[in-house]
């Protein structure tokens, strides 16, 4: 297992806190809203690492700290072995091109005034690539047929294309800097379920053919299984688990990884109503509020209180 | 250019709005040509003469005369002028302020924004015509200062629809994305945000240019705008009150001018709106 070189992207306690007032009032004092609190994590190369939690787990936070959308408030971050939070404004702007995001909602992620073929090669423009207008109109086209989209289709405005081909417009526009690492932010969750499927083999097939590496966001259990190398399991903004796909899902070790889990339906009625499910207790803490993450077996790592983990490092 | 015609004349209310507004323009352009009397020579024999069509006489009015016996069609032309140039430039100034203004507080917010939205309620809590008086007392009437009046009383309408659009745009993905693929903030705001402020923004300029041309009527009839003998078209509007129940032909006249200018800009607007949303203008 340990075979690994230096990971692509690593996290290091990651943590994101946002100032909030209780109920919104203004003569209340601010508290520290937890949104992320002490993450880590590392993602090889080649690999995809899925994320998933509930709403609210901070899923998206870690995804929009990691492409320094969002600043974190403290922690690490090393991409390809470069240290980048806390980069100057010009750091920061060439450190980009090597990981894009891809959002949820690819209607809200174009900009509707913008010709969906100006808005794919803005990248380019920005970072001053091919300054020839010919030379990049022909490169859109070629990332435009990558992604599954007839190239005449440059002139057309977003929103004469259908959510499944908006999507690939994002996504070829991700591509066009040839970045490293991909963020998806819950990519296909708000695409019909035909659709999806469509998709997530593009953004495999894309894996293979330009060596991506993919941070998966989602809450869709089953496209998680299907794609993701390794699972990261979220719970108020902490990994509670983190373990290569087959041995998350087949030895869940964490109760709220359980519970997860279990809630996945099954596309068959008589094993689905002949499943016994464990149900979420909201009212339950499934964290534990002062744990780490030990390593329970290769590569499968658990949140432990502290004091079980102490009784087992002395 | 051709689709541009071809989307206009589709249009009705468009063309109407287009015609109206192009045929004002070239009016006031070709004002000293086309006036077919001296717009201020007064002539006391002819004062309040009716309209009249005959084409016989020299004494031929075809909109009637004022009560000092000026032409009121040759002044009409001649205040198209006026009226056009300061309701255009006044509306062009406070567009670009309050649009400026509304983009860096929407975008940028914190204190920058605190600052210009109090500016902005501080500007309107002020009460117009005082603040026209004031700014008019202490530089004194001219055309400039008219506009520069009219501008500083109508940016704040745009600074806050612009920041309104704005708060609500920055936070969508696209712009998330552009600034993930290394876009500076130049960029975001006139690439990405400007263009999509823009449809609302055209909308309050049409009212905007409404307001302004009545505004200016309502300052030069307090004999702080256009001075006499020029004409206005709100100078005559004004001018001709007192004789509404005598000579109609006063004030209707003017009147109709402004209100054909007024609504042309407000159809042409609707449509310029329209023809500018990829959404509405069907496949290009």
């Amino acid at each position: 297992m340990n075979t690994q070189s230096a990971p692509l992207l690593s996290a290091r306690n990651l943590v994101k806190t946002f100032p909030v007032r209780r109920g919104g009032y203004a003569w209340r004092p601010k508290v520290e809203f937890r949104a992320v609190d002490d993450v880590s994590f590392d993602i090889e190369a080649g690999r995809t690492l899925g994320l998933v939690g509930e709403s609210g787990s901070g899923k998206s936070t870690i995804g929009r700290a990691i492409t320094l959308l969002v600043p974190p408030s403290s922690g690490s971050i090393r991409f390809e072995g470069e240290e980048i939070t806390g980069l100057n404004a010009t750091k920061q702007r060439s450190v980009r091109r090597r990981f894009q995001m891809v959002f949820q909602d690819p209607y809200a992620s174009l900009n509707p005034r913008m010709r969906v073929g100006e808005f794919v090669a803005e990248p380019l423009v920005i970072h001053g690539l091919m300054p020839q207008r010919n030379e990049r109109n022909e490169f859109v086209a070629e990332l435009f047929t990558k992604v599954g989209l007839d190239p005449r289709f440059v002139d057309r405005f977003p929103h004469q294309f259908s959510g499944g081909q908006q999507q690939r417009i994002c996504i070829a526009r991700a591509i066009s800097l040839k970045p490293s690492l991909i963020i998806a932010d819950e990519p296909i969750s708000a695409l019909d379920v035909s659709i999806q499927a469509q998709v997530v083999n593009l953004l495999q097939d894309l894996q293979t053919e330009l060596d991506l590496t993919y941070l998966f966001i989602s809450h869709d259990l089953n496209m998680v299984r299907h794609i993701c190398h390794g699972v990261a399991v979220l719970y108020r903004g902490r990994i509670v688990e983190i373990a290569p796909t087959t041995e998350l899902f087949q030895n869940p070790l964490h109760p709220y990884t359980q519970v997860l889990l279990s809630a996945i339906s099954v596309p068959d009625p008589i094993v689905e109503r002949a499943r016994q499910h464990i149900l979420m207790d909201p009212t339950m803490d499934y964290g534990e509020p002062d744990s780490r993450l030990v390593e329970v077996s290769s590569g499968h790592w658990l949140a432990a209180a502290r004091c079980e983990t102490d009784g087992v490092t002395t | 250019m051709k689709r541009f015609l071809h989307h206009l004349v589709a249009s009705r209310a468009g063309l109407f709005g287009a015609i109206c507004v192009v045929l004002f323009v070239a009016v006031s352009i070709g004002a000293p040509i086309l006036a077919p009397k001296d717009p201020l020579k007064i002539n006391l024999a002819d004062r309040l003469a009716s309209p009249t069509l005959s084409l016989s006489t020299v004494g031929n009015y075809p909109l009637g005369t004022d009560q000092i016996g000026r032409d009121i069609l040759s002044r009409i032309i001649s205040g198209s002028r006026v009226t056009l140039i300061v309701a255009a430039t006044a509306v062009l100034l406070g567009g670009a302020m309050g649009i400026s203004l509304g983009l860096v507080a929407g975008y940028f917010g914190g204190w920058i924004e605190r600052i210009i939205m109090r500016l902005a309620d501080l500007q309107l809590s002020i009460p117009l015509l005082l603040f026209a008086l004031i700014v008019i007392a202490v530089l004194g009437p001219s055309l400039v200062n008219l506009v520069i009046v009219l501008a500083l009383t109508g940016w704040t309408r745009f600074a806050r629809i612009t920041r309104g659009e704005v708060l609500s745009l920055r936070e969508r993905e696209f712009v998330l994305s552009a600034k993930g693929a290394g876009a500076g903030h130049l960029r975001i705001l006139f690439r990405h945000i400007l263009p999509n402020v823009l449809t609302a923004a055209i909308v309050v300029a049409t009212l905007e240019l409404a307001r302004v041309v009545i505004l200016e009527s309502a300052l030069s009839f307090l004999g702080l705008g256009v001075q006499p003998p020029n004409a206005s078209w709100g100078r005559m509007l004004a001018d001709g009150r007192e004789y509404v129940a005598t000579a109609w032909w006063l004030s209707t006249f003017p009147g109709v001018a402004i209100v054909l200018i007024v609504l042309g800009v407000n159809l042409l607007g609707d449509w310029m709106r329209d023809f500018f949303d990829p959404k509405l203008s069907g496949v290009r």
